[in-house]
Order: C-alpha cells, then structure tokens, then sequence
C-alpha cells in the first residue's frame, strides 16, 4: 500500500462527485476522485434517458451526461481512480481512506458514494442475480427481446425502466405491493401506448423461481393472502434505494436510515468531511441537485482547505 | 397527491380495463360464453368443452412451476372426489411441457382429467397468472373466475360449484 498525500479524497463518480471533482480541479487543489464502478457515473449512469437535467431539451442518456461530465473534470487535471473504498479514518488528520489496493491521505474528504438498489431480501433473489434477475434494465434489458419479464415496483424508476424494458420485451408485468402506482403520472401515459403491459396492484413478490435462471415470480396479494405465479424470464427490481455508506462505519453522523447529516454548507459532523448528492440526508435525489451539491461541497472544502493551512502558517 | 392518486387510477383503467382478481356472476344472462376448445389429455384422448354442455365444468390453469398451484390442487383433489358423481367436471389445463405435466400428476396422484394447454386456450381465456379456475354453468356460461391460491380455496369453489349445479 501507498501513502499518497491529497488536498481532497472525493469518493463516488457519480454526478455530485463529478462536479465537486471539476470545481476542485479547476482550483487546483490535489484532488482525486475514486470510483468503484470501471466507469464512472454512479446510479445515474444507469438510468436510460434523463428528461429533466436542465439543457437537454430532448433528454440524454445517463451514460453520455456522465462521460461529458466526467471528461469535463478531467480535462482541468482531476484524476479519477477506479477502486472501491473499503474503510475510512476520517476524526483525525490527516484523514485516511482505505481502498482494496491503496490507501489515500487528504486534509479533506467530500463523500459522494451514493446510493444503491434495495433488495427485496427474497429466495431466489440472490442466487438468480444475473442470471435473470437485474437491478438495471439499461443495462440488461436488450437481452430479454421477445421474453416476458416483471417489473418489481412502480416508481419513477420502476416505470422508467419498464418503458425501456417495452422496446425489447414481449410483455412487462408490473407489480406493486401498494393499491396505486406510485410513479409520475406523465410516465404511466407513456406505457398506456405500449401492448403487453400488465398492472399487479397490492401484490408482494415473495420468491423467485428457476433453476438455472429465472423462470416464474410468486407474488402474494397483501389483503386478501392470494398467492400466484407469473411465468417471467426476467425479474427487475426497484423497490427503492439504500446508500453507500457501509464503509464508513461510525466516522461521520448517519441518519437511522444510513444516511449521511450534513448541515446547510454540507459539513458533516466531522471538520473537513462533507456530504453530497444521494448519500446526503435531504430531501430531493436528482442529478440536479446533486451537481449543486457537488459545486457547493467542493467550493466548501476549498475554504476548510484554506483555513488549514493558515492554521498551520500560523 | 390525491390529484396524482385520480389520474394513475384513470390511466390503469384505461391500461387495463376490470382487473378483479375473482369475479362471480349470479345473474346467468349477463353471463359470458366461455371459448369453445378442445384439448388432449396426457394419453393423447381429446376434451372438448363443447361436448361437456349440461355440465358444470371446472377449469384449473395451472403449472408445475407455479408454487400457489401445488398447493391448490389437493384441495381441488378434494372437490373433484366429493361431486364427480355429480353433473360435474374438473380438467387441469396445464401450461407446462407434457413431460412435466405427467411426472407431476403422478406424483399428486391426480385423479381428474389434465389437459396439455396451449397460449391459445391461454390468450382466448386471458388467463396471465396462474393458478386461475373457471367455473363454467351448464349452458357453456362462465359463472366465476378466481386467481390465485388462498388457504381454504375449496370454500368457494365449491359454493359457485352447488350454486351452478342448482340452476
């Protein structure tokens, strides 16, 4: 392992980390940014089309904004590392981050890590991971043309990703363990084009079946205990998000969610670590406001930056 | 929130029409004539629903790879013993390979007729989870449509199915 020195650790590429990165270049501090993920982008990256990121008038991928965004900062020196955070000593200085084959020290930290698909914590879930069952249709949807695959939640996300997953799909079953759907309506009137699409209000999924892949969902309707079974060849679940935060132990102050509390200027409760984008307590997870995050997160740590070490002049 | 709760509710109707999970109907007009098919059994012997007219007929949809289904089909074991003198028939129809269906159906030690299905009995009886039964009158009318398994299912099964033989 290797002691490299840092004005700033930024940990997680998604949009937040991206733009704290590119502030942080374009102010030359010593930064560098670690991404778990080969590419970065984050969950963002994930997402088919992105409709409501200002400038876009007719939307773009999350694969493309996050590469534009990512070729931004580096084109002001940000160097991005591909590697996964492990731990992180963050009450004392200088604050060390460990990953699985470095380990980085910085005056300041910003914890962009975001956050990751829930899982349904189901049989079957697990054991069928990639072998039919997905947490990103962008991702896997084109290899289930002309198969029948169920949609597990219908939020935004949920109804999204089915509207992508109807370009290749034979048919999508939604199912929602609510009594309505819960996404935006604009997204539901989209899929009221599309043939194929089936609606399982009020249903749980509680096992997914297959030997070898998935082959057939149980869902279970949650008043009346009726118990059915859908013949599906794939299973895509969005039933919510949980964030990145396992790493960071009891370092900084966490919500009873996992969240990370950070104040108005995005200070956490430890000096010189601050939080943006998903994996901040708040109320508003889009790449709008995590850019804003990012922007405010880096300009923020500048300014801790620049007290440390008129302390240490002094 | 209410607003947005109105407008999904419109759409899913506009998406799906009824979507019930069980629907009897008591009044015989305004029952639907359920399609006409005809299917083989595991030995290759033809059913035809046509020829089973004047009788109450059930059909169960279902599968080897459906849990919900395994757990339907002694109880329908159990309907099947107690009104088989009667003008009564159950089919299975199952939507599996016939391999599985026959491994499986001597495993339960099914007594009554399983039928191979096909996606166009399937589609013709919209049928897009399983188990789903139909309780079919005696003029060829389907009296009550249930999806889904429910611990103690037979109950009411068997109701529609005396409240059918009565007519």
């Amino acid at each position: 392992m290797s002691d490299r020195p840092y004005d700033l650790v930024i940990i997680g590429g998604g949009p937040a980390g991206l733009t704290a990165g590119l502030y942080a270049a374009r102010a030359r501090l010593r930064a560098v940014l670690l991404e778990k993920m080969p590419l970065p982008g984050g969950l963002a990256a994930t997402t088919d089309l992105i409709e409501n990121y200002p400038g876009y008038p007719q939307g773009v991928s999350g694969q493309e904004l996050s590469a534009r965004m990512a070729d931004q900062a580096k084109r002001f020196g940000l160097t991005i590392v591909s590697d996964q955070v492990l731990s992180a000593s963050l009450k004392d200085a200088p604050k060390a981050i460990t990953t699985g084959s470095s380990r980085y020290l910085a005056e300041a930290v910003i914890i962009a890590s975001g956050t990751q698909p829930r899982r349904l914590d189901i049989p079957g879930e697990i054991r069928l991971r990639g072998k039919g069952v997905s947490y990103c249709a962008t991702c896997d949807g084109p290899i289930f043309k002309d198969k029948d695959v169920a949609v597990i939640g219908t939020g935004d996300s949920g109804l999204q990703e089915g509207f992508f997953l109807s370009r290749f799909a034979r048919s999508i079953s939604f199912v929602e363990i609510l009594p309505h759907i819960t996404g935006e309506p604009i997204l539901l009137e989209r899929l009221k084009e599309k043939e194929g699409v089936k609606f399982y209000l009020n249903q749980e999924i509680t096992e997914i079946l297959g030997e070898k892949r998935a082959e057939s969902v149980v869902l279970k309707n949650v008043t009346s205990e009726e118990e059915t079974s859908l013949s599906v060849q794939g299973v895509f679940i969005y039933v919510g998000l949980e964030p990145s935060t396992q790493w960071l132990g009891r370092e900084v102050e966490l919500d009873q969610a996992g969240y990370v509390m950070a104040d108005g200027t995005l200070q956490t409760s430890v000096d010189g670590v601050f939080a943006a984008g998903d994996v901040r307590n708040k109320q508003c997870r889009q790449v709008a406001t995590a850019v804003g995050d990012g922007a405010l997160a880096a300009y923020m740590a500048e300014r801790y930056l620049n007290t440390v070490e008129s302390t240490h002049d002094a | 929130m209410m607003h947005k709760s109105l407008i999904s509710s419109l759409l899913i109707v506009l998406l799906l029409g009824c979507n019930s999970e069980e629907s009897t109907v008591s009044d015989p007009s305004a029952r639907a004539t359920a399609s006409l098919f005809t299917l083989k059994d595991l030995d290759g012997r033809e059913y035809s629903l046509e020829s089973a007219r004047g009788k109450v007929v059930l059909l169960d949809f279902w599968a080897t790879w459906c849990p919900p289904c395994k757990k339907e089909i002694p109880e329908l074991i159990a309907i099947y013993d107690k009104y088989k003198e009667e003008d009564f028939l159950l089919w299975g129809i199952g939507l599996d390979k016939p391999a599985s269906l026959e491994s499986f159906s001597q495993k339960y030690a099914i007594p009554y007729p399983v039928l191979v299905g096909t996606s166009k009995v399937q589609s013709a009886y919209a049928v897009k989870a399983i188990p789903t039964v139909f309780i079919i009158d005696k003029l060829g009318r389907i009296g009550a449509r249930f999806q889904g398994y429910r611990e103690g299912a037979e109950t009411r099964l068997e109701q529609e199915i005396r409240k059918l033989l009565n007519e």
